[in-house]
């Protein structure tokens, strides 16, 4: 059976912020979560990233479905989690002045992009800046390229857990879209995705992604984009009135 | 500043040098060979190779010694706090000894015949009893980095403000003697205080040493220090005693020296960028060296035997404004 990384959680509750009853995502998906400011989308984010320590039985695996290979949080060794599995988070800045080539020397285990990689990201170019002196967007890119480089190895077996948060902040368009394509070629490979964004309009795009609808800390929605994405769930889970619903998210009439 | 940063780096790594640690050790060895040779008659006059035993050997190992402490500790508190001009006396770790201080020698508690192991032993327990406040108050701030730094702020303005008293207090002449060790100074050295000393410094060195490559993953913060496995407290923690160790046994030996810590890993990032693999052990090199070279200083101005700290500071405060006004991540 070839090995399939996946995440299950179980009965998480972090008090005032996120109530999880159940939940598994598998290999070879991309998932979305959405929701207002402050609905639990980064904590969720971060329990699966075992972040958070959690009272109840929280899992994080990979490896074949059938207990022995797969590795239950906390109780795996983190070193050997940060091995297949990644995670961009908002808080990235360093007060020293890094040359991305330090960066990527200090969290990767790669001294530069692999090709690959740097034909999206294009990043190499960078590798003796130092990162104060790279737009915002440009170190978005660093960022995400050094995030997705600490598990390359496993990304290119399909074995990887690729959690992001906001990442396409400050990409402008074209990136966005050629990181976006790029991601459904790696999901192909049998790799768990999970992007945490509000980029509503890009859901349309990606009808066989999956989307979580996170609100007030409970998953309201979770299914496919194409079958659970619609009005309703805006005007449900995101206090928008139907005639605020602005003209760019077109919805085919239900 | 940044941007001629790379190729005055690229050029050092590429050109001039390729190892730097070499280039430190030569330093090392050069600054010793001064002091040897400040010395004319070493090889035939046996008074002079008694002095240079019996006086400026112990006071040259404790340069070395207190020199890579200093700077080696800086340069981990510097990464762990955050902060890339963080200094152990900035962050209060040395406030302790110099109350403990200021207390054995005003209050002449003890008898001034056991002053020479009393006064470093007072120091020892004062520097691990402010670092302990510290680390307890700055826990119940759940041990952020910027908790670290006020606790530390609020805990030496308190050891401060009683050593204040003491002054009002003391005689003229304890006032003074107070004031000079204040300032430190390596001619209290002797053998068997530098055996102890020695062994607990040389300890606390290897304990950063071994922690150079985790100190990496803190650049950009505890969440991604965890994501790569690594527990960010735990080696806060670690790091925090090992300081604690080491700038405690440095105050008790050489009393307070400004500015050493704080200049020497921050120069070396500089020039040879972040790396702590290189950045841990090079500052242990260069400071020791550059201790070296302030004993020698004080030898050539024979007779006045100026405290360190009048010299550090004096050479290290311009190069701090300079260091302050140039860094463009602090003026931000």
């Amino acid at each position: 059976m070839m090995p399939t990384p996946y995440i299950q959680l179980d009965n998480i509750n972090i008090a005032d912020r996120l109530y999880v009853n159940q939940l598994a995502l598998f290999g070879g998906t991309i998932t979305h979560i959405i929701g207002q400011n402050g609905a639990g989308k980064s904590t969720l984010l971060e329990v699966m990233a075992g972040l958070l320590s959690v009272n109840t039985t929280s899992r994080l695996a990979t490896g074949s479905t059938g207990a022995s290979t797969s590795s239950i949080l906390p109780n795996t060794p983190a070193a050997q989690v940060a091995q297949y599995r990644c995670c961009l988070t908002q808080a990235n800045h360093s007060v020293f002045v890094l040359t991305v080539a330090e960066l990527f020397a200090f969290y990767t285990p790669h001294t530069q992009a692999p090709i690959e990689l740097d034909s999206i990201l294009e990043v190499n170019q960078f590798l003796l800046r130092s990162m104060d002196e790279l737009s915002t967007g440009q170190r978005q890119r660093v960022h995400l390229a050094r995030c997705m480089m600490q598990i390359w190895d496993a990304v290119q077996r399909g074995e990887g857990i690729l959690l992001f948060d906001e990442p396409f902040d400050a990409l402008d368009l074209a990136y966005q879209l050629k990181w976006m394509n790029w991601l459904h070629t790696i999901k192909q490979r049998g790799n768990v995705i999970v992007i945490v964004h509000h980029q509503l309009v890009l859901l349309q795009d990606c009808p066989d992604d999956d989307v979580i609808i996170v609100n007030a800390g409970q998953i309201v929605e979770h299914g496919q984009i194409s079958r659970v994405w619609n009005k309703t769930c805006l005007t449900q889970h995101f206090a928008l009135s139907e005639y605020d619903i602005p003209s760019y998210l077109s919805f085919k009439s239900a | 500043m940044t941007s001629h940063a790379t190729p005055v780096r690229s050029f050092l790594r590429g050109n001039f040098t390729s190892n730097p640690i070499l280039l430190a050790a030569v330093f090392v060895v050069v600054a010793l060979l001064i002091n040897v040779f400040l010395h004319p008659n070493l090889l035939t006059a046996s008074l002079e190779q008694y002095i240079f035993v019996q006086l400026s050997l112990p006071m040259l190992i404790t340069a070395m010694l207190v020199g890579a402490a200093l700077a080696m500790s800086s340069a981990s508190l510097q990464i762990v706090l955050h902060n890339p001009l963080a200094d152990p006396g900035i962050i209060g770790i040395s406030s302790g000894a110099s109350l403990l201080a200021g207390v054995v020698i005003i209050g002449q508690f003890v008898p001034s015949s056991a002053l020479i192991w009393g006064l470093p032993l007072a120091c020892f327990v004062g520097a691990l009893f402010s670092s302990g406040l510290i680390y307890w108050l700055a826990k119940r701030l759940h041990l952020s980095h910027s908790a670290v730094i006020l606790s530390g702020i609020a805990i030496s303005t308190m050891c401060g403000a009683i050593l204040a008293w003491l002054y009002i207090l003391g005689d003229a002449q304890s006032v003074r003697n107070l004031t000079f060790w204040l300032m430190g100074s390596f001619q209290h050295a002797s053998y068997p205080i530098l055996f102890v000393a020695g062994l607990l410094i040389v300890m606390g060195i290897v304990g950063l040493y071994r922690k150079r490559s985790a100190l990496n993953s803190l650049y950009l913060g505890e969440q991604n220090a965890r994501l790569l496995g690594i527990n960010p407290q735990q080696l806060t923690r670690h790091i925090l005693i090992l300081c604690a160790l080491l700038v405690g046994v440095s105050v008790s030996i050489a009393g307070s020296i400004a500015f050493v810590g704080l200049l020497v890993p921050h120069i070396l990032r500089r020039v040879w960028g972040n790396d702590n693999r290189l950045i841990i052990p090079l500052s242990g090199l260069v400071g020791a060296g550059l201790m070296l070279l302030i004993v020698n200083i004080n030898m050539l101005l024979a007779g006045t035997v100026l405290p360190i700290s009048l010299l550090t500071a004096s050479i290290g405060g311009p190069i701090f404004i300079y260091v302050l006004c140039t860094n463009h991540s602090l003026s931000r």
